[in-house]
């Protein structure tokens, strides 16, 4: 059975909000960009209010958005470096398995990305591709190269 | 590396209860600004619009991505200068040479692209006006028959290119405004290796914007050789209206109408050669040298093109 998208900005924030911030806290590793990136999306988000489908093609195109914000504060970041990224606090996180989180942290921002999609949005190969704007056979690769890369840093389980 | 170890970590994340607060007022401050509330559409209406917006425009936008805009012939210059007196403004083109660029010529710069696909100097090029300032670049695949980058533009575009040693490899990751069948073309002439792209471009929030595929084949011996590329750009529409070539600037110059019903305009002169078929949306273009118009006519009836919207 396919939900229905959100009626109004709170309702899509109490939906949605959590989950767009993990993956710019992620994706970003600072609360304060990732605050700027889901602010930036829930505002192109009223747009495109009432818009939606459902609520997975809502909750799709958020987590598109977020991405591709995310990645502007990257490429701003690239031309514009202004802090150590390893140096900003982690406020508002505190992780039960720190050795997990350091070990994700540390990892290149387009493998955590798709870790991030795949493991905790539950999204397969196919999906993440048409989310990210990437071919199946990249996303394939990254979320490969991405687990090997956490294997290595935390070992072999 | 256990998807639920990571997905169990990354759950503890929450977004703070004043981070929320403050999403929630920022969004609520453009809302008040966008619109004065007592002017606010209930969101029924806004439906509404769109749909009916949505029902008048999709038929149109499949007319104009169909509808042909390929030059029209005239015989002379006086009749090209005649019908654009009458239209005010009129563009004609006209051949410049007899001789075709070499085949080496015509490799070298795609080469140069192929050998330094890991470098910044070879990043640019488009077919969306609009995005033209590309900044950086990431590469997916170096190695293999296949290579694969990204390469981001100033306003957040993205344009993903794949270079190949087979053109027919390109196939399938166009989005299917325009697509081809390049079996026929790789039993019946040969490819160059590594002279074969295809890019798509996309904006910053993933909507197509545009794609372009281009590839290079010669005659089994050698002795005729052409690009054949196609275009599509979803940001301009295309009036060939008062475009014209006069026929007495060429050899031959005529329409022909392929198997599948796309019409080509086929111009030869010296040993030149060109063939385009431009819609509103969409071009497909040969130029090479030293093909005869019965090769011509059979290579386009065999492409399997499908130009759409």
């Amino acid at each position: 059975m396919k939900h229905l998208p959100a009626n109004t900005i709170e309702e899509a924030l109490d939906r949605y909000g959590d989950r767009l911030y993990r993956l710019a806290l992620v994706m970003l590793k600072s609360p304060m960009d990732a605050e700027d990136a889901v602010q930036e999306t829930f505002l192109r988000y009223l747009d495109r209010l009432g818009s939606f489908q459902d609520a997975e093609h809502e909750k799709a195109w958020l987590l598109t958005v977020t991405t591709n914000q995310c990645r502007d504060v990257l490429r701003a970041r690239q031309r514009h470096p202004q802090v150590a990224l390893d140096q900003v606090p982690e406020e508002g996180h505190q992780p039960q398995d720190r050795a997990i989180w350091e070990s994700l942290m540390a990892l290149p921002e387009k493998y955590r990305e798709v870790l991030v999609l795949h493991a905790v949005e539950g999204y397969r190969v196919e999906e993440i591709a048409k989310l990210i704007g990437k071919t199946p056979s990249a996303v394939k690769m990254r979320l490969s190269r991405g687990r090997k890369l956490l294997e290595e840093s935390l070992g072999k389980e | 590396m256990n998807n639920q170890r990571i997905k169990r970590e990354i759950e503890t994340i929450e977004m703070p209860e004043d981070m929320k607060a403050r999403i929630l007022a920022g969004c609520r401050e453009a809302e008040e600004k966008t619109v004065p509330a007592s002017k606010r559409k209930h969101p029924w209406k806004v439906i509404l619009v769109a749909a009916v917006l949505v029902v008048c425009a999709v038929p149109v936008l499949a007319g104009q991505g169909n509808s042909l805009q390929n030059p029209t012939i005239l015989a002379d210059h006086q009749a090209v200068e005649d019908a654009g007196s009458q239209l005010g403004s009129f563009s004609y083109g006209s051949p410049n040479r007899r001789t075709p660029h070499s085949l080496e010529e015509m490799t070298e710069s795609r080469r140069m692209k192929w050998e330094g696909w890991e470098s910044e100097d070879t990043m640019r090029g488009t077919v969306v006006m609009d995005m033209t300032d590309w900044v950086a670049m990431e590469v997916l695949e170096a190695d293999g028959p296949v290579k694969a980058r990204e390469v981001y533009e100033r306003g957040g575009g993205v344009k993903t290119e794949y270079a190949a040693e087979d053109p027919a490899d390109l196939q399938g990751l166009e989005s299917g405004a325009v697509t081809w069948d390049l079996t026929w073309m790789n039993q019946h002439y040969c490819y160059v290796p590594g002279a074969n792209f295809f890019y798509r471009i996309q904006d910053r929030w993933g909507n197509l914007l545009g794609e372009h595929a281009s590839t290079l084949y010669t005659t089994q011996d050698e002795t005729a050789w052409f690009s054949l590329d196609w275009t599509y750009d979803s940001t301009y529409a295309y009036d060939g209206t008062n475009n014209f070539v006069a026929e007495s600037d060429y050899d031959q110059v005529y329409e022909y109408t392929t198997a599948v019903g796309n019409t080509f305009l086929l111009q030869f002169y010296g040993d030149c050669v060109w063939a385009e078929c431009q819609t509103t949306y969409a071009w497909v273009s040969l130029y090479g040298g030293y093909l005869e118009p019965e090769q011509l006519e059979e290579l386009l009836d065999n492409l399997g093109l499908t130009i759409g919207g």
